[in-house]
């Protein structure tokens, strides 16, 4: 039995390290080249958290999570948390990503299908972003006239924004299909104010300007 | 009679005409106003000509002659495009690119494309940097001809703005004015930006935070140096640059103080660590910077400012008092609220904030000892979660549906039974809280 249990031990770090290798080799950022990082995931600690599952489940959870989540370009996840709530056959799963060289994590909201063993993204919010791309991004965003008039407008300099990656399946929605990065600024409270800039942070160009008082003017009323 | 009338008519508008063609040559003295004119630059007001040459009356004004040449330009446009190219490369970097130049005349135009280097700016590009290919060309009526622009950046250029114009004839703007320096009108603008990937990267650049007066709190700057030489620094009070400064409250330079080493060592980290000292009477928004003085090429001088952004308030030491009436034997009920707003926390996490409390108190003068200092009978703690849409760019609706936790209320609930009858006075004493509400409910 010991034995056996140790088997299925390796068998699952074996698969693990694959499929991470694999995610390294394969998982292109901006669709154009692979991630620097060849080892990215070679070295990511995953972590179970939430409730207990067979080994089996578990295994190919993390299979599927690690196939699905990619790292902003030049950077590796250094440490992933899969948390897992039992939803009949099913699983809902809050994964957070952790990288040394970023400030903030990457989340990604799936769920695993048991009967059909299918894992589906649901949500995601990507602040995992080096701190100097993040202020790259920043410095794009303020040189943008309208952004900066909106800013000044609604007093929002001194908030600091969120740095958001846009995946490119996203982003073609509104630009090309590329990685973008999405600079906010958010005043929270009864009128909440939102100022939205979409980076493209290899053109170093605001290609879009966002603001939630500009949708609710749009019926024309004040 | 009537004669008399037409005489004094006639002269009336030979007086009229003779105003008007005074005012037309006056105009025709002025600045020559160039008009593009399909490939020539026709000089004058030809209205104030055409008035002066129609009206025989008119009083003649002598005006400097101007010559042919002065008053017709001829000069050839080209159609060129692009107009304005820019991009970055490395020290030892090379690019290549396409401009396609049509002529748009009736007649042929030589061209013979030549570097000519902007007399302003950081940083020179050299001539030798640029070949274009082909070195000269005919271009018929008509017709377009391709060019292809190589640059080549040398090993150990500065890293820096370079900006150079490609130009295709020598034709220049006219200028009415001595100019500093010819513009071209067939010509290319060129900007490269020579950079290199920073040896070191600066955790956090941006430091904002919420301070007690007369407290004093340590931030770290992490720096890393993933070159393989070590590379120094001089952090130093300022760094306005880049965040928009001077500012309307400026962090005096003797609340902070800095510790830094002399060096990042190669592959290696090293912590800037700055000490902010709150004076007890400063209070509001406060803004600076640290210039790291990192010596590296590879980072603008911008990129090495890490802005601070300091919020200091003071903690109330005198209690918010409000009275009110009470009937004898009636309960009291005081709800005290205090709501924070927590900032991008996804996940169900909320950022680490201190909670707010009360001291609270009730007070009544005929009161044995006066005052009543009770204990919360119910504490309650209220979130505020967002799934939607309503605070995401379009862009980021990948996190609809995820959770957000938009604010946290605290509140503590405060109940008095069979009170002695009188005014009251309430009173609150927050804890840190920006601001807070209340409810006294009286009644049976």
């Amino acid at each position: 039995m010991r034995s056996a249990g140790k088997i299925v031990a390796v068998i699952a770090v074996v698969v693990v390290a694959a499929l991470g290798t694999y995610l390294g080799l394969t998982a292109p950022e901006h669709g154009l080249s692979p991630a620097s990082d060849l080892d990215s995931c070679l070295s990511t600690t995953v972590e179970f958290s939430g409730m207990k599952l067979n080994e089996e489940t578990r295994t190919q959870i993390v299979s599927e999570v690690l196939a699905e989540i990619t790292p902003y370009k030049g950077v590796r996840y250094d440490k992933v948390n899969i948390s897992a709530m039992k939803n009949g056959e099913d699983y809902g799963l809050t994964v957070i990503c952790f990288s040394d060289a970023c400030e903030c994590q990457d989340a990604y909201v799936f769920t695993y299908y048991g009967a059909g063993k299918e894992l589906v993204l649901n949500g995601h919010v990507l602040d995992a972003i080096p701190a100097a791309e993040r202020a790259k991004a920043i410095s794009v965003a303020l040189q943008n006239e309208e952004a900066a008039s909106l800013m000044r407008a609604n007093s929002l300099e001194t908030v600091l924004p969120t740095v958001r990656r846009v995946l490119p399946e996203t982003a073609e929605k509104f630009y090309l299909p590329k990685t973008l990065l999405s600079v906010t600024w958010t005043r929270f409270g009864d009128n909440p104010v939102v100022v939205s800039v979409l980076v493209d942070p290899d053109a170093r160009k605001a290609v879009e300007v966002w603001s939630n008082l500009e949708v609710e003017n749009k019926g024309g009323e004040m | 009679m009537k004669k008399e009338e037409a005489k004094t008519l006639v002269v009336l508008m030979a007086f009229l005409l003779s105003i008007f063609s005074v005012a037309a040559a006056a105009g025709q003295a002025a600045p020559p106003q160039p008009v593009l004119n399909l490939g020539a630059i026709v000089v004058g007001l030809e209205a104030g000509a055409a008035s002066q040459a129609s009206s025989p009356l008119a009083a003649r004004l002598e005006v400097p002659e101007q010559s042919e040449e002065e008053q017709q330009v001829d000069y050839k446009i080209l159609q060129i495009s692009p107009k304005n190219e820019w991009f970055e490369l490395k020290p030892g970097g090379e690019k290549e690119f396409a401009v396609r130049v049509k002529n748009k005349d009736e007649g042929e135009v030589s061209t013979r494309p030549r570097i000519e280097v902007q007399p302003y700016g950081e940083y020179f590009l050299e001539e030798e940097w640029i070949t274009v290919e082909p070195g000269s060309a005919e271009i018929k009526a008509g017709e377009e001809q391709e060019y292809i622009v190589t640059v080549k950046i040398p090993a150990d250029a500065e890293i820096g703005h370079y900006n150079a114009q490609i130009v295709f004839t020598n034709d220049t703007m006219p200028s009415p004015y001595p100019a500093p320096f010819p513009v071209y009108v067939n010509s290319l603008m060129l900007s490269i930006q020579v950079w290199e990937p920073p040896k070191i990267l600066i955790q956090p650049q941006y430091i904002h935070d919420k301070i007690e007066t007369g407290q004093s709190q340590e931030y770290k700057i992490q720096l890393e140096n993933k070159g393989d030489k070590a590379i120094a620094i001089s952090p130093e009070i300022g760094g306005k640059e880049r965040w928009g400064g001077p500012f309307e409250n400026t962090i005096p330079e003797g609340w902070l103080t800095i510790y830094a080493p002399a060096k990042v060592e190669a592959n290696s980290k090293a912590t800037v660590r700055v000490t902010v000292n709150v004076p007890e009477d400063a209070k509001g928004r406060y803004e600076g910077g640290i210039n790291l003085n990192i010596d590296d090429p590879s980072i603008e001088r911008w990129d090495q400012e890490v802005h601070l952004s300091l919020e200091v308030w003071k903690q109330p030491t005198t209690p918010f008092r409000e009275s009110f009436a009470v009937k004898q034997g009636e309960k009291v009920c005081v709800v005290v609220t205090a709501r924070q707003h927590t900032y991008d926390k996804y996940g169900g996490e909320a950022e680490e904030k201190e909670e707010p409390s009360f001291n609270v108190a009730l007070s009544l003068a005929t009161l044995e000892g006066g005052r009543v200092i009770p204990e919360p009978s119910k504490t309650v703690k209220k979130g505020e979660v967002s799934l939607g849409m309503d605070y995401l760019p379009p862009w980021e609706a990948s996190s609809e549906g995820m959770y957000h936790v938009l604010s946290t209320e605290y509140s503590e609930t405060y109940e008095l039974t069979n009170v002695t009858g009188g005014v009251w006075t309430l009173e609150i004493l927050p804890r840190n809280a920006e601001s807070f509400e209340y409810t006294i409910e009286r009644g049976e």
